[in-house]
């Protein structure tokens, strides 16, 4: 009886050391994961790396590889891709991020810089943590990981650089666990000598403002003007999404598509909403002329909600008789599926 | 005539005689012997008995019978084994193992709590071409672009398309 008394305590105080040690290793994890990645955000904290590398990318059912030139420097970053003929430069100055076109020799802004990351919405989202140090282009990298606390699954992991606090190598997997994207540096050059300037937009260069129609969210009111219709809010999202704004977007052909944006921190879950406008009709539009896609027109309504793509997020397309529904987010099937059916 | 103390004497008399009683009992043996007719006489039996076993040779068994022993005992100690199974070092071990498997079930429980990942049956999702899907691709790569963390240069690989810029520039 005595033993038996004997061992409920050693095994309750044994659990309770066990879920502390957990808990402090964790926390621990968690504050060095935190800081590494903010050290990777910190210009003060960077020194120079230049560096060549791949960006893969999975669309369309296919990876997409370019191979890409990486200059990093203190709060400032340029990347060129090279895919095939396709030519793609990057241009972050710190505050804002930028698409850089040779030919025509225009600067298109994309967004505010990626150094910008709001750590409490990345925090009510996603556990974050240290994953083990390795060598990633020769250079000592410590890995964190971001674990997604509505799956439980990685969601991204990205490699630091020990010595000059720059991020060298990404992972990024979708909500069922598929790796949809990596960035990596395969080699670096030592101790180079990069600074700001040599990184600034050309001062002969045009700066124009890319995604005008989306870079401001606008009120119900203002789109139902704008569009003749009135956007439709889902009743359900996933946990951890809240609501960024609603934008208004256009096809190449004009019609008025309604963007009601979610973020979980990271992530982005968009719905679209569109009325059928008719326009774009024949080979040239974006309707009955191009295969089975009748975008911009009223079509065959679907009995139940279609994935019509599957890439770093998925797309689920639900056309209705005067609606349709798109949504595209890293969501799982089931959430997906939940998110589109709560739209009246 | 006998009575309680012979009977106990009685049961002394086998050690007393073989000399291996204690100072105190074999006094008290002898004072009582001196007393009691019938225990001296009972004595006497006893040693004479004793003499007479001394004199005779042991019989040596006409064939070994240990194997025959050990092995009713080994079969003996197996069944007992089997009846009662926690002996007290089994019983020991046995403790440690269940503590050591609440424990891991404890731990288990912490690190992965129920429910976190429980399988749910994927459902029906018809994979249908559509032209306008990439569209709706680069939508969402564009508005994913800027967030903290995101994968910028993958995703302005999945945006390009390698047309030209359809939007107006714009000098700042």
């Amino acid at each position: 009886m005595r033993l038996w008394l004997a061992a409920a305590i050693g095994v309750v105080l044994g659990a309770a050391a066990l879920a502390g040690v957990y808990y402090a290793a964790r926390g621990l994890d968690r504050g060095l994961a935190q800081q590494l990645l903010e050290s990777a955000s910190d210009p003060a904290e960077q020194r120079p790396l230049l560096g060549r590398g791949t960006v893969e990318v999975y669309a369309d059912g296919r990876w997409r590889r370019a191979e890409a030139d990486f200059d990093l420097a203190e709060g400032v970053s340029r990347v060129s891709m090279q895919e095939g003929p396709l030519q793609v430069a990057l241009l972050d100055d710190g505050s804002r991020l930028w698409r850089l076109e040779t030919a025509t020799k225009t600067a298109v802004a994309l967004g505010p810089s990626e150094r910008s990351l709001d750590w409490a919405r990345v925090l009510s989202s996603y556990e974050p943590g240290l994953g083990p140090k390795q060598r990633v282009a020769g250079r000592l990298a410590q890995c964190v990981t971001l674990v997604s606390r509505r799956t439980r699954r990685v969601a991204a992991a990205v490699w630091v650089d020990v010595s000059t606090s720059q991020i060298v190598k990404r992972l990024t997997y979708d909500a069922d666990g598929h790796l949809v994207a990596a960035t990596e540096l395969t080699s670096t050059e030592a101790t180079p000598r990069l600074t700001r300037e040599q990184l600034a937009i050309p001062r002969d260069w045009r700066r124009a403002q890319g995604g005008e129609d989306s870079a401001r969210s606008i009120s119900v009111s203002a789109f139902q003007t704008a569009a003749g219709f009135a956007p439709r809010l889902p009743a359900h999202v996933p946990r951890g999404c809240e609501f960024v704004g609603l934008f208004i977007r256009t096809c190449p052909h004009g019609c008025p598509y309604a963007e009601l944006r979610y973020e979980d921190g990271l992530r982005v879950l968009a719905v679209y909403e569109h009325r059928p406008c008719g326009r774009g009709r024949g080979r040239g539009g974006c309707g009955r002329g191009q295969g089975q896609g009748r975008g911009c027109q009223a079509g065959t309504p679907d009995r139940q909600p279609v994935l019509i793509d599957q890439g770093p997020a998925k797309t689920v397309r639900h056309r209705r008789a005067d609606l349709m529904v798109v949504v595209t987010g890293d969501l799982t099937a089931r959430e997906i599926l939940d998110v589109i059916r709560s739209i009246a | 005539m006998r009575g309680d103390m012979c009977d106990r004497i009685a049961n002394l008399l086998p050690e007393y005689e073989a000399g291996s009683l204690s100072e105190g009992d074999r006094a008290k043996v002898a004072a009582h012997l001196e007393r009691c007719d019938a225990c001296r006489w009972e004595a006497a039996a006893l040693r004479r008995t004793g003499e007479l076993l001394s004199q005779t040779e042991p019989r040596r068994p006409t064939h070994d019978l240990w194997p025959g022993v050990a092995a009713q005992l080994s079969e003996r100690q197996t069944r007992r084994a089997w009846r009662v199974p926690f002996g007290p070092a089994r019983r020991a071990w046995s403790v440690v193992a269940a503590a050591l498997m609440l424990v891991i079930l404890v731990a288990g429980l912490v690190v992965h709590p129920p429910g976190c990942r429980v399988p749910v049956a994927a459902p029906q999702l018809v994979a249908a071409a559509d032209a306008e899907a990439g569209q709706y691709a680069r939508w969402h790569a564009e508005a994913s672009m800027t967030g903290g963390l995101a994968d910028s240069c993958a995703l302005a690989l999945l945006v390009s398309t390698g047309k030209p810029v359809p939007e107006e520039p714009k000098t700042q």
